[in-house]
């Protein structure tokens, strides 16, 4: 049976890029990836990229690939929100295993920050609401996370606090990336008195808008050294608007992760690193708590406890996360791909964490708690 | 009184909805518009203080909420006061910021 591994995941640093676009950014983070893979233009045959709100366009695949020089044998690009990064691999492994491809770029950038103003980025992205039902009411994408997120609280009896330990936890870990765009450490009581943004996520609550770009290499080959293995890939949707969500907002995650998890042979016990979206506080909590990692209402305290922590027994976004290395659109979900390909092949560095895992989980999540796509892979060398 | 909150029924299996559609979601059946009652349960509510634009900006604070109708749909509506969740709440269309917008109220 073939199977698919990551040669190289890699991230430009994000924040505010001066002079950046969304073709710059997607080139820099490809050479990278060519770099760290030690691979030349022509070896890659395959290209799936993402979408980027600063640079619309019918085509951004072969937009890219000309720009970057590369002429693929298959192309194209997926939207699918936050879950962009993640089922972007997935349709890559899938042209892998199909023998369709061998080594697939998959790419995004965006300069979401420096490429357009505060307002237009918030209304670009309050359009993930319904443009009858919800956009027209006033509502911006930290509001619909906010009514989950009071939602949420009300039903696990979890606290604001507990929520901004999750806040707290990836400020320390984005603190010690190079290239986050957010680093200097806060405490819970920081997070409690920052801006209000929509009851109850305050602006510490939120992840910033930031400029970067982020790339993969997925190929038939492990590649020398150690390398990462797809060994299961499953999405969900279970809605696409707020509105018409389930009671339990994180359905989503809970069928995507069971059956990625089920395809791999594996339980999330097994999973020794996670890398989880986390556009909000409170989204991490759900999705962990819907991965069956944390018990209802209990992330926030297990964050607390250190169980997250480089040193803890299960490392979480360990560069930071969108909350801290920041969200660029699709790339920003692509920046824990890349942390979890280098904790879990040996090239963190400084910043490695102290346990060897040979599983980890990769968890997207798209629109509102909307659309959902789980990786999980497996160490080898 | 009428709410004034517009709904669809499709007339083969009586699915109720509010997001206008041309065809039944479940069956593809025809829908039929009709008015919600107003009476509805709060499931959840956020007051934005960080509005999208310059008409909502002149509006913040303002409480946007999740209401689950008695007809059956869940709508984004805007909210009046605090009111806990769970908590009844009666609502009607009304002018907001320039536009039809569903307000509720804690009953």
């Amino acid at each position: 049976m073939s199977a698919s591994f990551v040669r190289a995941a890699c991230v430009t640093p994000f924040g505010r890029i001066e002079g950046s676009s969304a073709l710059s950014l997607m080139g820099d983070a490809a050479q990278a990836a060519l770099d760290a893979a030690g691979m030349e233009r022509s070896d890659i045959d395959g290209l799936i990229c993402g979408y980027a709100t600063t640079h619309p366009h019918l085509m951004l695949s072969t937009v890219f690939a000309e720009d970057f020089g590369i002429r693929p044998a298959y192309a194209h690009a997926v939207q699918l929100g936050g879950g962009t990064g993640a089922a972007m691999l997935m349709v890559a492994d899938m042209a892998i295993r199909s023998g369709e491809a061998r080594n697939v770029l998959v790419v995004a950038g965006e300069n979401r920050l420096t490429g357009m103003s505060r307002d237009a980025a918030v209304q670009t992205l309050a359009q993930v609401g319904h443009p009858v039902g919800e956009a027209p009411l006033g509502a911006t994408i930290p509001a619909y996370y906010a009514l989950g997120a009071a939602r949420y609280l009300h039903e696990t009896g979890a606290t604001e606090a507990d929520l901004a330990e999750l806040a707290v936890l990836m400020r320390r870990h984005a603190s010690q990336t190079p290239g986050a765009h957010l680093a200097d450490p806060f405490s819970v009581a920081d997070v409690l008195a920052s801006k209000p943004i929509a009851t109850p996520l305050k602006l510490m609550d939120c992840c910033p808008i930031s400029d970067g770009g982020g790339a993969v290499i997925l190929s038939a080959e492990p590649g020398p050294g150690a390398s990462l293995k797809l060994i299961g890939a499953a999405q969900a949707h279970t809605h696409q608007h707020l509105s018409e969500a389930p009671d339990d907002l994180a359905l989503g995650a809970r069928i995507s992760s069971a059956k990625a998890l089920e395809r791999a042979g594996r339980t999330i016990g097994d999973m020794g690193y996670l890398a989880v979206y986390d556009s909000f506080t409170v989204t991490l909590a759900l999705l962990l708590e819907a991965l069956g990692v944390s018990a209802p209402g209990k992330a926030g305290q297990d964050a607390a406890g250190g169980r997250f922590a480089r040193s803890g027994a299960l490392p979480l976004n360990t560069h930071g996360g969108l909350l801290s290395y920041g969200h660029c659109g699709v790339a920003g979900a692509m920046a824990h791909m890349a942390e979890a390909w280098a904790q879990m092949t040996g090239r963190a560095g400084a910043r490695a964490i102290a346990s060897e895992p040979a599983h980890a989980i990769y968890h997207g999540d798209g629109g509102v708690l909307s659309s959902h796509v789980t990786l999980v892979m497996e160490r080898v060398s | 009184m009428s709410s004034g909150i517009e709904l669809q029924r499709c007339r083969a299996c009586a699915k109720t909805w509010a997001f206008p559609r041309r065809r039944c979601p479940s069956c593809g059946g025809e829908p039929e518009a009709f008015r919600a009652s107003g009476r509805a349960t709060l499931f959840s509510a956020t007051v934005v203080t960080r509005a999208p634009d310059e008409t909502f900006r002149a509006l913040v604070p303002y409480r946007i909420a999740l209401a689950d109708l008695e007809e059956g749909p869940r709508i984004m509506a805007h909210l009046s006061d605090e009111a806990e969740i769970g908590s009844p709440l009666r609502g009607r269309m009304e002018r907001i910021a320039g536009r039809q917008i569903p307000l509720f109220r804690p009953a």
